[in-house]
């Protein structure tokens, strides 16, 4: 008999009743015998105050990082170990995988908190439902499986990040805010988003680092990818896709090097008091010498720079362009964590950044980092998340 | 998905606010949550109380939409529990994109510049179902404006009850519809366009302001004493009112031009003093309005063009009295197609004279070139004796109720016809008690010259007198009851 303590709403389950259970003898002596009854199953399901579930069968996935993760089902213990071991799901997979083989249905009862960092899936089995009342911390492997798997898992389950970095948490405790695919496509080369914190949006560095992943093609104008700087006050610097070159220009001066055959690609400048250099896919290809001076009112843009041409963004590279992981440092990155952030077009940020836009699996229009949003509501801006 | 904001604790409560508690963080938060969605659809439920704090509380810049919707309704009440000396208003706006359309280049365009630089694409503030309470001493819940001078701002108040002012700048498209203002000014102002009010009740002191140039007023009521009021501001212009109920209250205009005032119904049934008093505008029109023991003064004319008053009826103690500024010409007057009813002590006549100068006394010394009445009736509806009184010029000067038509201005040319002057059934002028006659001229300064050219045509009149000077001639021709 499991009980059940209601007072508790993190764990429902009593865990010390649950751990003796999950590691006695009883358990392994008895493989055969449905450990967990009708009666349990129904008291589980009345403390997660979901709807009851459909499925008769049932996978318990308890743990924590420190005591690791058990799968405990009517044949066992079926795994026993940490998030990296196994499918690198804490078991998660494995419980979903145990209940589809045996019976091709079955609800799988998350206990705990749970660090995944592999996708062994990346869509809804089916006739599986996931309830409990744990907390999955995605992190970019884990992300495409549990966000495929959204539309199965319980809302009672909290989905977090697996580093609260900026503000991420905060607002995936209020909403599952997540998406497979980029959400921020501007169609055209007129489109744009600025971001404007205070006068200098992102400061006034003397050394920085922008880290981001391109789907594009050069334009015939200007071809902004990313720019700051204001139309009232000038440009302190700009990387811009014309030409078939990317180019990297401050005030005065400016490197390039041939635009990408491939894309999406990423691309990293890095700015260290006049001297700059600009990473294709974590390769150098450009360095020199340039200047950068901050006017006084002085923004970020994405995209369209309308300061020489309205069609000043990035030539669309289907029917859509993408500018995503949009990340900005105020420090010179190594080259190992340059190669890093051009391992994953959703790769997290490698150190402390000043601003962070990702564009997918985390859906928020605006700066991660503190919060705050784009100015878009100006014309030839764009105009609202697709 | 909306985010809900309520002072119940509710299950589908993102953020529960205390009751009596400070709901800033709340609605602080519940906008950064809303880049989720990239609209903020904030739900309010119940009552929230907002403390003053040093800074704006909610600035709304240009990265989202805003919807703060109430659930049924929802109250925000502003409050100084701090005793704050200087407290910001509630709700202010951000303009950063907007400013930096004003620069942006010509070059490849598809935008037209100056429309790049004025629209904010469909930018939307919108309060719905919303009680506003002020109880702070800022005297606006909400102020906003556009530097440059841009016409830019859409705000959307629907089903909103103001219990507190709120002071808009640059308005684009401002909608007030199913609103209620109690004890409240709503200011719309300077360089404001297109605001448009719909089935709003005014009341208790309250006030609508208008300084956009393009406005419409429709369907709305005014309630309340003679400082509820309509104001068409300094630079109002190009306003109509249509369809609109005024009982006790006013409209008052600071020189709005254009301003027309249509079908709408101005009566002192629950209230008494309401007035209608439009000031140096140019162009008024009414037209098809009922005036009910409601006084309709128009006054300091001295920009020429024309004021039109056509197919209203003004009873029981509605005079429409026409000022024109000294030494200035207003170029026509027409009158059409009125009724003038009066009853004893509540007469309802026509008086034509002059506004002091600003800073001056009256001289009477304006002119209207050309004046048209026609097509009016003008009665005695009691069918019973009684006095008529005047109307109290500047400096002490009276235009007095001698007739149903009263001139105390100069006058180039005047066609009088197709009127009907029923017998005024023993009303008399309350000063000097002869009947009540169908025309007057009052010198009352030597500034009011004779009409120059006075034509009665096509008129009934029923033997009522007529008061002129001996030196004024006129002609007279197809009438019946005047003498040619």
């Amino acid at each position: 008999m499991i009980d059940v303590s209601e007072g508790n709403s993190s764990v429902n389950l009593d865990r010390r009743k649950f751990l003796f259970l999950t590691s006695s003898a009883i358990l392994f002596s008895t493989p055969a015998t449905l450990l967990i009854t009708a009666k349990d199953r129904k008291e589980i399901a009345k403390a997660q105050t979901s709807s009851s579930s459909i499925y008769p069968y049932i996978a318990i996935v308890e743990g924590d990082p420190s005591n690791g993760y058990n799968v405990l089902t009517n044949s066992g213990v079926i795994f026993n170990g940490s998030c990296t071991d196994g499918s690198g799901t804490c078991g998660i997979y494995e419980a979903i995988q145990y209940l589809q083989n045996n019976y091709g249905q079955g609800e799988v009862v998350l206990l705990g908190k749970f660090y995944p960092i592999k996708s062994p899936i990346t869509s809804p089995p089916n006739n599986i439902e996931i309830t409990g009342s744990g907390m999955i911390c995605i992190n970019p492997g884990s992300a495409p499986m549990f966000i495929s798997l959204l539309p199965i898992i319980s809302n009672e389950i909290k989905i977090l990040w697996y580093t609260n970095t900026g503000i991420i948490n905060k607002i995936l405790t209020k909403r599952r805010s997540f998406s497979l695919l980029p959400y921020v496509l501007f169609t055209g080369t007129i489109q744009s988003l600025l971001f404007a914190n205070g006068d200098q949006a992102l400061g006034t560095p003397s050394q920085f680092t922008i880290s981001a992943w391109i789907f594009g093609k050069p334009s015939g104008y200007t071809g902004y990818i990313l720019s700051y700087g204001s139309l009232e006050d000038g440009e302190a610097w700009g990387i811009r896709a014309s030409s078939n070159d990317i180019i990297f220009e401050g005030t005065t001066g400016s490197i390039s090097a041939p635009f990408p055959s491939n894309i999406p690609f990423h691309l990293v400048v890095t700015y260290s008091n006049g001297q700059a250099a600009i990473y294709i896919n974590g390769n150098q290809v450009a360095s020199g010498s340039i200047s950068v001076n901050y006017p006084n009112r002085t923004y970020l843009w994405i995209n369209n720079f309308p300061i020489h041409s309205q069609q000043g963004g990035l030539n669309v590279g289907s029917w859509y362009s993408i500018i995503e992981n949009i990340q900005f440092y105020t420090t010179v990155l190594s080259s190992s964590q340059i190669s890093t952030l051009s391992s994953s077009i959703a790769q997290d940020p490698v150190t402390i950044l000043v601003f962070w836009s990702l564009y997918r699996y985390l859906m928020y229009l605006g700066d991660l980092i503190t919060g705050i949003g784009f100015q878009r509501m100006g014309a030839l801006f764009y105009g609202g998340v697709t | 998905m909306p985010i809900i904001i309520s002072d119940h604790m509710d299950p589908d409560v993102d953020f529960y606010v205390p009751p009596g508690s400070d709901a800033t963080k709340a609605l602080q938060e519940a906008l950064q949550l809303s880049l989720v969605y990239g609209v903020a659809h904030i739900i309010i439920r119940g009552r929230l109380y907002v403390y003053a704090s040093s800074q704006v509380t909610l600035l709304l810049d240009q990265s989202l939409h805003y919807i703060f919707e109430g659930d049924g309704l929802g109250e925000i009440i502003y409050v100084n529990p701090n005793n704050l000396s200087s407290v910001p208003p509630l709700v202010a706006i951000g303009s950063i994109s907007t400013v930096e359309m004003q620069y942006i280049t010509n070059n490849n365009g598809v935008a037209n510049k100056q429309e790049a630089g004025y629209s904010t694409w469909g930018w939307i503030i919108a309060f719905k179902n919303m009680r506003l309470i002020n109880l702070t001493p800022q005297r606006w819940v909400i102020i906003t404006g556009m530097p440059y001078h841009m016409h830019s701002i859409m705000f959307y108040f629907d089903s909103v009850q103001f219990f507190a002012n709120i002071w808009l700048n640059q308005t684009g498209t401002v909608l007030l519809y199913n609103c209620y203002a109690n004890n409240a000014e709503l200011l719309f102002d300077t360089q404001s366009r297109e605001l448009m009010a719909i089935g709003c009740r005014f009341e208790n002191g309250s006030n609508l302001a208008i300084s956009p140039r393009g406005w419409t007023v429709v369907g709305c009521v005014f309630v309340g004493t003679n400082i509820t009021y309509l104001n068409p501001g300094t630079d109002g212009n190009n306003g109509s009112v249509v369809g609109c109920v005024f009982d006790g209250a006013t409209i008052v205009t600071q020189g709005a031009d254009n301003l027309k005032i249509v079908a709408t119904q101005f009566q002192n049934v629950t209230f008494n003093g309401g007035s209608v008093q439009l000031t140096q505008g140019i162009n008024y029109g009414i037209v098809g309005c009922s005036f009910v023991n409601y006084n309709v003064v128009i006054s300091d004319l001295y920009r020429g063009h024309t004021i039109f008053i056509a197919f209203n009826n003004f009873d029981d103690g509605s005079n429409l009295v026409i000022l024109i500024r000294d030494n200035y010409v207003v170029d026509s007057i027409t009158i059409l197609g009125n009724l003038f009813s009066s009853i004893p002590t509540h007469n309802s006549f026509i008086f034509i004279a002059g506004s002091p100068s600003p800073g001056q006394s009256l001289q009477l010394s304006g002119t209207v070139n050309m004046l048209y009445v026609a097509f009016n009736t003008f009665i005695n509806s009691s069918h019973t004796s009684g006095a008529a009184y005047g109307y109290e010029l500047a400096n002490n000067y009276r235009i007095h109720a001698f007739a149903y038509i009263n001139v105390a201005i100069s006058i180039i040319y005047a066609y009088i016809a197709f009127n009907y002057f029923q017998q005024n059934y023993g009303l008399y002028n309350n000063s000097t008690g002869k009947p009540i006659g169908f025309f007057s001229l009052q010198q009352l300064t030597t500034n009011v010259k004779t009409v120059q050219n006075l034509f009665f045509y096509f008129n009934v009149n029923e033997n009522n007198p007529m008061y002129i000077p001996s030196s004024q001639a006129y002609t007279a021709q197809f009438n019946i009851g005047i003498k040619q």
